[in-house]
């Protein structure tokens, strides 16, 4: 039994049955628009960042899925099934105060992450997943790094930040709010290096007066 | 009802005009090309005083109207290099000023999009913005062009011209690139790849290609390699995107637009993810003078004119920040 489960940019996932479990088999499926040699270096890459980066995540403390297998011949991770919903269609279905909870956990779980020195690289609402408990699990870790750059940490919060004004433009100015309070008080000290890091980052952008916040 | 739009960010100076309907009856435009090196911002100005009157005479001309019976004088209040900028500005003033008619201060990257819009008929597409001076993903969400994903350093086409004029190709590199690595043999030598989320940055990139020229590396192998890492990029965030808007019309415009390779890769995401590829046709990738005055026309139609003590240059002014009342 294999069912389909989404189909993202990068990867298939399947939903299987796996020596007795529910499991997600997400497979990173070649791309005919690059050079092979290309193709097989990143999902090679991405496979071994993924499944090394969300063990160590899981031991700080952070909601993912536990890795079973990984088969790096086809790029292939089987991971456990987490049934929730993703954030990014459920998010505004949440009354204010319950999306600033959820915000401030995640900030919580980024700041997690940092002080583990991980970037996470793609911090979008597609990449959390929302349990009924509450919980907030973090998936889709290719593009993760190991680093001790604050430059790096401040490109992660300022993609959140991007993905949240382009996705979520009534609400985002409250969740990112929530977000960085729950950040500060995890991190502690030198978080608000890392915030003066984001405003950095983004000035350097392509014709930046003042952006619209 | 006409309106005429002039074009002045970078090194085009271009004058277009469009009737009630947004059909083109004229695009003239005079580009200057520097004779060593990039763009000079002074030069592009001279460049631009010097040919504005004969670009708006013959634009004029094309159409066989009068400067009486225009309704409205369109011109890119920004982005792009400040003294350039002010030539097309003082001419459009003193033509709104002298025809007491309304000026309008039109977003260049807006322009572009619009532009697009018009001639591909998408309904809601997915823009991606590719030029010498942007790289940018954005979709009309409650009027505002959300950028989804951009360059966190240089653009691609930026890139491209850089990389050319350190390997001695005439400017504007990219179209040397594209037709040296269309001779390519097929062989890749690794470059940096950096994607961040639907970020990129391009300046990495740069570096190591040009390193390799430095050690003797085969300029049209590394032509190819550049060409196929930079957009392999794009597409990659194109195609993160798409699976994350779940919009089912890509839609690409600017200056890089016309590169056929990228334009290629493009298609296959589009395909893979069953969307509607569409593209600015190529003689309007680049800057044009048609497409500020096309934009003029929808800020005319919501009568949303920049008053003469507003018409100061944006260099600046981002996608983002223009408030979109149509649509």
């Amino acid at each position: 039994m294999s069912v389909v489960l989404a189909k993202g940019a990068e990867a298939m996932l399947f939903l299987e049955q796996w020596y007795g479990i529910r499991v997600v088999r997400k497979h990173r499926i070649p791309k005919s628009y690059r050079v092979e040699s290309l193709d097989k270096r990143l999902r090679h890459e991405r496979t071994i960042r993924e499944a090394r980066t969300i063990n160590v995540a899981k031991r700080a403390g952070v909601p993912t899925p536990i890795i079973y297998s990984v088969n790096l011949e086809t790029a292939t991770i089987i991971m456990e099934y987490i049934e929730a919903n993703r954030l990014m269609e459920h998010l505004e279905t949440l009354s204010s105060s319950k999306q600033q909870k959820v915000f401030k956990q995640i900030g919580k779980s980024v700041a997690l992450l940092h002080h583990t020195h991980i970037c996470h690289g793609d911090l979008t609402t597609s990449n959390m997943l929302l349990h009924t408990s509450g919980k907030v699990y973090f998936i889709d870790f290719g593009l993760a790094t190991t680093t001790h750059s604050i430059e790096d940490y401040g490109t992660d919060i300022h993609l959140l930040r991007r993905a949240l004004n382009s996705t979520h433009h009534t609400s985002w100015r409250e969740c990112f709010n929530a977000f960085k309070d729950g950040y500060q008080n995890e991190y502690g000290r030198g978080a608000s290096r890392i915030f003066r890091q984001v405003e950095a980052i983004e000035s350097r952008g392509r014709y930046i007066t003042e952006r619209i916040r | 009802m006409f309106v005429l739009g002039i074009e002045s960010t970078a090194h085009t100076l271009g004058v277009g005009i469009v009737d009630a309907d947004g059909k083109i009856l004229a695009d003239v435009k005079s580009v200057y090309s520097p004779t060593e090196g990039g763009i000079h911002p002074r030069e592009a100005a001279e460049h631009h005083q010097q040919s504005c009157l004969l670009v708006l005479k013959d634009a004029m001309d094309q159409t066989g109207i009068s400067l009486r019976q225009l309704d409205a004088i369109a011109f890119s209040q920004g982005p792009g290099l400040p003294p350039a900028l002010r030539v097309g500005a003082v001419m459009a003033r003193a033509l709104a000023y002298t025809l007491k008619i309304p000026l309008l201060g039109v977003n260049h990257c807006v322009a572009h999009v619009e532009q697009a819009r018009f001639f591909s008929k998408a309904e809601r597409p997915l823009v991606v913005y590719l030029s010498g001076g942007n790289t940018q993903l954005t979709t009309l969400e409650s009027n505002r062009y959300r950028i989804f994903g951009e360059t966190l350093d240089i653009a691609l086409g930026n890139m491209l011209d850089m990389f050319g004029r350190a390997a001695k190709l005439a400017h504007p590199g990219g179209p040397k690139i594209e037709e040296l690595a269309r001779k390519a043999d097929g062989t890749y030598l690794p470059l940096p790849y950096t994607v961040k989320g639907m970020d990129l940055a391009f300046s990495g990139l740069l570096t190591a290609a040009k390193r390799l020229l430095k050690e003797g590396a085969d300029l049209v192998t590394v032509c190819y390699s550049l060409q196929e890492t930079a957009f392999a990029m794009v597409t990659e965030v194109v195609e993160r995107a798409l699976a994350h808007t779940q919009r089912t019309e890509l839609l690409v415009t600017g200056g890089v637009a016309a590169n056929k390779r990228l334009r290629e890769m493009l298609q296959i995401v589009a395909k893979n993810h069953s969307a509607r590829f569409a593209s600015v046709p190529p003689k309007y990738a680049g800057d044009n003078g048609a497409m500020i005055a096309y934009t003029g026309l929808l800020l005319q139609r919501e009568q949303i004119e920049t008053p003469l003590s507003a018409s100061h240059v944006m260099p600046k002014w981002r996608l983002d920040q223009v408030k979109i009342e149509w649509h």
